[in-house]
């Protein structure tokens, strides 16, 4: 007999980034609200801003490589993962955005990954 | 092991040996200790970073294995031997391995116990040597473990022991949750690989003082 073994467990980052950017969609009020608002548009941004925020936050990648896969600067990569959440919260409550020139995508995907992370936190304990 | 042994699962993640061979030492130590084999078959998951290399070389899927084996076993402590072996020939990047890893370990509530040789250029005894690179700072506490070959006859008196045999020596470097023993300790290394804390070196020089002391007067 020997000790339970493990093997390696890739993780699945397009799995992860896809559940960041529902949660990121539930975190404004679902699509249809994003209908009603006419922000649509912002779904090409959000997946984008979804990937850049997992690779960074959970996988440790640099700029330069997140900005590699996503084919956009790297310039872009670390403004999207600067933008401040409390501005975003800000911006989906309809108030006066204390500062401008924020990337909405990124501090939302920062945000629903923040919550889904609190989730499995809350999950793991609980089991 | 001590964990092990009332069922607590506990996860030992080597980078050094091979698996079969970690799991033979983990089977002599149980042994030396009086734990039953099951024990070990039954409390301690084992990954086995020396043979999969994607888990020293991408920490995506080392922290993804990791919190996999903590969910499906509910293990609470965490053996890494060695933490170097994540940034063999980068050690450039060694607290930016050790930080994320250290922060994962505290978020899944894991007692952590990682072992990290020293280099050639870290002076003994130091947090360095204990850390490597800085990493010693990262972490809660560090123990760091030293040989000293035995080369004078000063040497000889206050370790008692012959020119020419190697020493074991231990001392907490540090530790951020607690305080602790700051002595420096003489350690022994079992034929079957248990580590036993000895003496503090100011009570053997203290010894050794007596000793010459008395060879004086005779």
């Amino acid at each position: 007999m020997t000790p339970i073994e493990v093997t390696p467990q890739p993780p699945d980052i397009d799995q992860r980034a896809l559940r960041a950017f529902l949660k990121a969609i539930e975190l404004v009020g679902g699509q249809r609200q994003l209908v009603a608002l006419r922000r649509l548009t912002w779904l090409p941004s959000l997946m984008e801003a979804a990937y850049a925020v997992v690779l960074a936050e959970e996988h440790h990648w640099p700029a330069e490589e997140i900005a590699r896969l996503l084919g956009v600067s790297s310039a872009a990569v670390r403004h999207l993962l600067r933008a401040p959440e409390a501005a975003v919260l800000e911006r989906l409550r309809g108030e006066e955005p204390s500062e401008h020139n924020v990337h909405i995508a990124g501090g939302l995907a920062k945000l629903a990954l923040e919550a889904l992370q609190r989730e499995e936190e809350s999950g793991t304990h609980q089991s | 092991m001590k964990r092990a042994r009332p069922g607590e699962p506990c996860i030992f993640l080597t980078t050094e040996a091979p698996g079969p061979f970690v799991a033979g030492s983990l089977q002599l130590r149980a042994q030396a200790m009086g734990v039953p084999r099951e024990a070990i078959d039954r409390a301690i998951i084992l990954i086995d970073a020396a043979t999969h290399t994607s888990l020293t070389h991408d920490l995506g899927t080392l922290l993804s294995t990791l919190a996999f084996a903590i969910r499906t076993y509910h293990a609470q402590a965490v053996v890494i031997d060695s933490l170097t072996g994540f940034y063999e020939a980068r050690e450039m990047q060694a607290r930016e391995i050790v930080r994320p890893l250290y922060l994962f370990l505290k978020k899944w509530h894991q007692t952590a116990l990682a072992v990290s040789q020293k280099r050639s250029g870290h002076e003994l005894l130091t947090a360095e040597a204990a850390g490597g690179f800085a990493v010693g700072h990262i972490l809660d506490g560090s123990l760091v473990l030293a040989k000293q070959p035995v080369l004078s006859y000063q040497q000889a008196k206050l370790y008692r022991t012959p020119i020419g045999e190697t020493v074991g020596l231990f001392r907490i470097d540090g530790c951020r949750m607690s305080g602790h023993d700051t002595a420096t300790h003489r350690l022994e290394i079992t034929p079957e690989g248990l580590v036993r804390i000895g003496p503090r070196l100011s009570d053997l020089a203290r010894g050794a003082a007596v000793s010459t002391g008395e060879e004086e007067v005779e």
